[in-house]
């Protein structure tokens, strides 16, 4: 097995800032190569300075024992490396094969003229690669989102073997928007090219990441910290040494884990809504509950009916006791019930309003005064929590757009934690797109939250998520609840049969 | 390079911070001065500011709705139609009659609110319907004719006519836009309004009850273009069925150049008050000048593609919903 890419002593700044400090590494032929750190440790920079998209300031790559240094993307290309974006680069309303051959006709120009018969032919080929059973002549845009990945991936891969040279993969996160049954296709996918491709990976999920690669670099600061292989470290471990602290508690932070108490807060009776239909369950005070399931399990629609941002069909809800029946929104946030959609940026934040605006907006009565807005109190219950949450601003006034994914979410849950009466948090996906370190201290609030008797009804993002942080895990399918868990810690159920009941 | 972006960046700052529309009020009074400094006088500018009490009605409520992220085409035919109406209670039912006019302000406000929400039609449609709907209803009313007000009302009749050498109608529209300019910035009612624009789901997931925010900005809006009205019918003693229909591109003109993002959410009552200052100077210079009344049209349809295309943050895609 030889060495495909070596890189060796590549440093880059922008600014001051040192995204990469003399970092080396190496991708064999026929490898997995994982690469993890938190957000700003220097691996998207890694990646795109391996397909040539930014220039290293010094250092430089030996492809085939030669010296080389990409001066674009086209340098990449045609050394064999080409990469698939965390956003999609399909165009929506072109056919399948011709976005997977955009750029790389080839043969199929002959005077000119394009052949798309030919096209589709080449293309074919490279769908039959990744597993995929398209019609090559499919209008992109009608495809599913985890389709598109796929094609993606089928792209890149054409892309690289355009070049004549062994071909080099570099997934930049292609998970963070996958369901579990997407994941394991392109798992499948990974593992069918890798005879031939050298594939480099990178995901906020570490067990994903110990589970395809063959050999993980971690990242901290802008450095290589260690190598390590995936068989010989535990999720806990990796965290570890991608954080740098010596971890006293585990990721989940099932130190913390509460007994829940005996009352029931919540109580769903034969729910129906769109996309779920007689759904029945309960929730302790003080009782994580996730909620498991893909896409179209309906879920996401049930937390919705709950929070009153889709009307029910029919069905009884209890709220400690009392019938509640949910007009809208902001009647279940005067019933003391909060909600963290899934698409932070869109749903959860308006990014053009300040960290003192998006923080009080659901509960501005706390820092007015005669219904007017208060700037002394505004200031005291802003900073109050920016100091509780560990939320890293400048002010309250820095407008959240500027605020890392993992301030802005910690914004959102402040929101609905100055609310005194709060009794049940609804969480649809929260710690999507995080990387870590904030995901532990997501997880870490929420369990707090749990010990004081708010009751979390939570979607998790990821299976490991779903099972590690409940007290009970319900999977859903087909808008049905299909099984109940219970969970605790070193009594955890076992993933295969959570995913079992999901698929 | 640098020296281009850190001047772009100073401009945002002033830009963000609304001070642009003050440079611009002040260079172009400069400029009027010296063309023809006879023309500004304490008694001119009073009777400038005076004759801009309407617009300044007008631009307030299409304000409203521009912050709320929409845009209101009916607003200022809505005016034409409710001096229409208001000339008409007061020949036939006097004084007491403006209850009615009120009441059919915010039957209007309402109507376009629920139907913009319920069927969720854009604002621009819907208005656009009203902008006929208004147009078509004051002709009716006013038999296509111009409806002379017998008694003018006594109420605008100091306002208008006073011997003051202060312009007391544009005082108190001021007062009144002033006041729920403050509302807008210190209570969560106006920042309700001001998210709404920014991110209606947002908002919404927030536990805010955005229908209501919205309906409120329907009506308030046409609170305002009824007070319009009244200074027209204080104005000019009459009522016909265009009377104001002039004012829709100035009114929206003096929103934008205020510093009120047209994509909403940014912006306010204050930046509008400076922006209809500018337009009315505007207007007494073009006249200055020599510009006929039929070509300012032109000169204020120039100004809004000006001050949107300066102005207009294009990392938000959805210009009006």
């Amino acid at each position: 097995m030889g060495i495909r890419v070596k890189v060796e002593d590549v440093s880059m700044s922008f600014g001051v800032v040192h995204a990469l400090k003399g970092v080396s590494i190496e991708i064999n032929d026929g490898e997995v190569v994982g690469l993890v750190g938190e957000n700003g440790a220097g691996k998207s920079t890694l990646l795109k300075v391996l397909s040539g998209t930014n220039q290293p300031d010094s250092g430089h790559f030996i492809l085939n024992g030669k010296k080389e240094k990409f001066a674009s993307v086209a340098d990449a290309t045609r050394a064999g490396i080409s990469m698939v974006y965390q956003e999609q680069s399909l165009l929506p309303n072109i056919s399948v094969a011709e976005n997977i051959l955009l750029g790389i006709e080839g043969e199929a120009i002959k005077l000119g003229t394009y052949s798309p018969r030919k096209v589709r032919k080449v293309a074919a080929e490279y769908l039959r690669r990744v597993n995929l059973d398209v019609d090559p002549r499919t209008r992109t845009e009608d495809l599913s989102f985890g389709t598109r990945q796929m094609i993606e991936v089928a792209k890149a891969l054409a892309v690289a073997e355009f070049s004549g040279k062994p071909p080099v993969v570099l997934l930049d996160e292609p998970t963070s928007v996958l369901e579990r049954k997407e994941i394991k296709v392109l798992f499948d996918v990974v593992r069918s090219i890798k005879k031939e491709t050298s594939v480099v990976f990178i995901s906020h999920r570490l067990e994903e990441v110990l589970e395809i690669s063959d050999r993980v670099y971690v990242m901290r600061d802008g450095e290589v910290v260690s190598e390590v292989k995936p068989n010989q470290v535990s999720v806990d471990e990796l965290f570890a040494l991608m954080v740098g602290r010596d971890l006293t508690q585990s990721y989940f932070r099932e130190e913390l884990t509460n007994v829940p108490e005996s009352s029931n807060r919540l109580e769903v009776k034969n729910l129906s809504g769109d996309g779920f239909k007689d759904v029945s369950f309960e929730m302790k005070k003080g009782e994580i509950v996730s909620f498991l399931g893909l896409q179209d399990s309906g879920r996401e629609n049930l937390a919705r009916v709950i929070f009153g941002a889709l009307p029910g069909k029919s069905g009884k809800i209890l709220l400690d006791g009392e019938r509640y029946k949910v007009k809208n929104t902001t009647h279940a946030v005067k019933c003391g019930i909060g909600y963290i959609p899934s698409e932070r940026k869109t749903d959860g934040v308006v990014l053009a309003m300040s960290v003192a605006e998006n923080l009080t907006m659901s509960h501005p009565d706390e820092v007015t005064t005669l219904r007017l807005f208060n700037k002394g109190k505004m200031n005291r219950v802003v900073l109050s929590w920016i100091d509780r949450l560990g939320i890293k601003t400048p002010g309250g006034d820095t407008p959240i757009r500027s605020l890392s994914g993992g301030n802005q979410q910690k914004v959102v849950l402040a929101k609905w934690l100055m609310d005194e009466n709060l009794r049940l948090l609804i969480l649809d996906t929260p710690t999507r797109g995080l990387d870590v370190g904030a995901k532990t201290e997501i997880y870490a609030i929420l369990r707090d939250l749990a010990a004081k008797g708010i009751s979390i009804l939570f979607l998790a993002d990821a299976l490991e998520e779903g099972i590690f942080m409940s007290h009970r895990v319900f999977t859903m399918k087909d808008g049905k609840i299909s099984a109940e868990f219970p969970s605790a810690p070193g009594a955890r159920p076992e993933r295969t049969d959570v995913v079992e009941r999901m698929l | 390079m640098k020296a281009k972006i850190k001047s772009s960046r100073s401009f945002s700052t002033i830009q963000e911070r609304g001070f642009a529309p003050v440079i611009v009020l002040a260079v172009l009074f400069v400029i009027l001065y010296a063309i023809s400094p006879d023309s500004i006088t304490p008694k001119s500018m009073s009777a400038m500011l005076d004759q801009a009490a309407v617009l300044l009605l007008l631009a307030a409520g299409q304000c409203l709705i521009i912050l709320m992220g929409r845009i209101d085409l009916a607003n200022a035919a809505m005016c034409s139609a409710f001096t229409v109406v208001t000339a008409v209670c007061l020949n036939k039912w006097g004084m007491k009659s403006l209850v009615l006019t009120v009441i059919v302000a915010v039957v209007v406000g309402a109507l376009q609110a629920v139907l913009h929400s319920f069927f969720q039609v854009p604002s621009f449609v819907i208005t656009l319907g009203f902008f006929g709907i208004a147009g078509g209803t004051a002709l009716v009313i006013s038999e296509a004719s111009t409806v002379l007000v017998e008694e003018k009302m006594r109420f605008t009749k100091p306002l208008f006519f006073a011997t003051s050498p202060l312009p007391i109608a544009f005082i108190a529209a001021l007062a009144i836009v002033g006041l729920v300019g403050i509302a807008i910035v210190k209570t969560p009612w106006g920042r309700a309004l001001r998210a709404v624009g920014l991110n209606q789901r947002a908002t919404t997931y927030s536990g805010i009850n955005t229908f209501l925010v919205v309906t409120s900005g329907f009506i308030l809006s046409n609170l305002f273009i009824l007070l319009g009205a009244y200074g027209n019918v204080g104005q000019l003693g009459t009522a016909s069925a265009r009377i104001a229909d002039s004012y829709l591109l100035p009114g929206i003109a003096a929103v934008v150049v205020g510093g009120t993002s047209i994509a909403g959410g940014i912006g306010g009552l204050g930046r509008t008050i400076w922006g209809v200052m500018i337009i009315a100077l505007l207007r007494i210079g073009l006249d200055i000048i020599h510009v006929p009344q039929n070509v300012q049209p032109v000169v204020y349809g120039l100004v809004i593609i000006v001050a949107i295309a300066i102005t207009v943050d294009r990392k938000r895609v959805t210009v009006v919903a």
